[in-house]
């Protein structure tokens, strides 16, 4: 049986049309049911509807085999997986924004609210600036607003948010894409099922790519 | 052992079978303190697996540290003699950052290590204890196993030094999509690039994949290192893989790490660190694994339906003699017992005995 986490919505959904595709249907699994896991006996496949963000910690704890996830999950919190393929869907970045006409004082510390506490981290580590973080969970571009913070750093899909708050986005530090997560000791013991997926896979994103 | 096994929890059972491996192979038990001078941990910090340490100051202000890792303190206490083999296992605590909750953990760690004048016999033979100790922990078992020389060879084509460290990470994490996008970066060197995602690709049976890695062009004389390792193990239960690395400024050669169905991460991790020893000024090489005892825990979870088989109960009217008297007669026909005047409400015993109106009456 091979289990596999989805993030909720809609690349959860489309991911999971490509895994069908790849010979793992289990058209419960898209009903409007409240029910999180669906399960096709013949085809040997379970998935699991999870919240994005814990995609990865069902992958890496073993109670998923394979998973969909966002490079920015995998870079916060790092989990010990193999990150085996790039689906090149829900592109986005990964930005710093401040309001608009803000400027840099390099001369005091930098405070910065973000969801990402750990990519903001090594990103200001790695251009050498001390900075204060604000960990906040939701609504991260009201911090400049109130001017509780100087910058965020935060998913830019359109940039629409931004605007609307009056913030404009000051640098890009990653491009951020959805990846194929795979559990270490799963490779092992599930592989033919696992290698069948990836192969799959890959041939779509190459078919997404043209 | 024989005494008692079923008395025995799942983790001392494999802790004792594995002493007992390693025993028959001449390995003998080395004992440590359970500290160590926190310099010995900062001078080699990228060698342990998370770099948070528990220390604390000793009575004469010299830092000391919880030992994070064993191998550092065997490398330094060993005595080098020419020609000779020193053959050393243990199973002691350590206390590590464990990646998941990032809150320090005491985890139990069983191992070996073979310093001195170490030859291909030795490779071979570790290799094979590696295998064992994860066999006898569960038939569904799979050691990877990985030559660093043939990976390096590969990386040391990059020429760029920060395409290199990504090539590494990416390989590290399987990350095919990844090497693509790094050979369009650096075209000057797409060819070293396409050989590692090539190593990623690599599934197919041992025999495939050495015949690949052939065609690849990889060092031969790792190439037959490998063969010849692969050829003296469980074939069923062993598998080539290029994402076995470990740190290249400790460890060189044959690596491997060791998986069990059902357990998410890896149970078995080692390989030859003959870097190590020499950073640590010694002449000698070396090999060793450890086996990870705290990521069996969800295996080994051994829920027993009854605490106890027979709950004894009895009241006031009762002397102490009489009670541990009925006690050992219940125990001479082989259950447990346990005596209470109440019977706390989540016991669960396969029967209730009551002695003179105990409790109810």
């Amino acid at each position: 049986m091979l289990n596999v986490a989805l993030p909720k919505g809609r690349l959860g959904e489309k991911v999971y049309s490509m895994f069908a595709s790849a010979g793992f249907e289990c058209p419960e699994a898209l009903g409007d049911s409240r029910k999180l896991i669906f399960t096709n006996e013949e085809k040997g496949v379970s998935y699991f509807w999870v919240k994005p963000s814990d995609v990865s910690v069902y992958v890496e704890r073993g109670a998923a085999d394979i998973g969909v996830v966002g490079k920015d999950i995998i870079d916060e919190y790092r989990p010990d997986v193999y990150e085996i393929l790039d689906l090149n869907m829900g592109k986005c970045r990964m930005c710093v924004a401040a309001r608009k006409g803000y400027r840099d004082n390099p001369g005091r510390t930098i405070r910065v609210a973000t969801k990402f506490s750990n990519i903001a981290l090594s990103y200001y580590s790695s251009i050498g600036r001390d900075i204060d973080i604000i960990h906040l969970n939701g609504s991260i571009e009201l911090a400049p607003v109130l001017g509780m913070s100087d910058v965020i750093v935060d998913i830019v899909e359109t940039g629409t948010t931004l605007k609307e708050n009056g913030l404009e986005v000051v640098e890009t530090i990653m491009p951020i894409s959805a990846r194929v997560i795979v559990n270490k000791a799963a490779f092992e013991f599930k592989k033919k099922d696992i290698i069948k997926v990836l192969d799959s896979l890959m041939e779509q994103t190459k078919e997404n790519g043209k | 052992m024989s005494d008692s096994p079923m008395v025995l929890k799942g983790e001392e059972r494999i802790v004792q079978a594995l002493r007992s491996l390693y025993s028959s192979y001449g390995y003998a038990k080395f004992k440590m303190r359970r500290f160590e001078e926190y310099d010995l941990y900062a001078r080699n910090k990228d060698f342990l697996v998370s770099g948070n340490i528990i220390t604390f100051t000793d009575t004469d202000g010299s830092l000391m540290a919880l030992k994070p890792d064993v191998t550092l303190s065997i490398v330094k206490g060993f005595r080098e003699e020419s020609q000779c083999i020193s053959r050393v296992t243990y199973d002691e605590k350590v206390y590590r950052v464990s990646s998941s909750s990032s809150s320090f953990r005491e985890i139990t760690q069983v191992g070996l290590e073979c310093l001195g004048d170490i030859g291909f016999v030795q490779l071979g033979e570790v290799a094979l204890l590696a295998q064992k100790s994860l066999i006898l922990i569960s038939e569904r078992s799979m050691l990877t196993i990985s030559h660093m020389d043939i990976t390096e060879a590969f990386l040391e084509d990059i020429s760029s030094l920060k395409a290199r460290a990504e090539a590494l990470s990416y390989l590290e994490k399987r990350n095919i999509s990844a090497m693509d996008k790094l050979s369009s970066l650096y075209p000057e060197s797409s060819e070293a690039i396409m050989k590692l995602k090539a190593l990623l690709l690599l599934n197919g049976s041992n025999e495939e994949t050495i015949s690949a890695l052939r065609a690849m062009g990889a060092k031969e004389k790792a190439v037959k290192e490998l063969e010849e390792i692969v050829s003296i193990l469980d074939n069923e239960k062993v598998r080539i893989d290029f994402t076995v690395l470990e740190g290249m400024n400790y460890y060189n050669g044959i690596t491997f790490r060791g998986y069990i169905d059902g357990v998410p991460g890896s149970v078995v991790s080692g390989g030859q660190y003959d870097r190590l020893m020499a950073r640590m000024g010694k002449k000698a090489k070396a090999i060793g694994f450890a086996v990870y005892l705290d990521a069996l825990e969800k295996l080994l979870e051994e829920t027993e339906e009854y605490d106890v088989d027979v709950a004894l109960v009895y009241s006031d009217a009762c002397s102490m003699s009489e009670v541990l008297k009925t006690a050992e007669e219940i125990r001479a026909k082989g259950r447990s017992v346990a005596t209470m005047k109440k019977v706390p409400q989540k016991l669960k015993s396969r029967e209730t005995v009551f002695l003179k109106g105990g409790e109810n009456a």
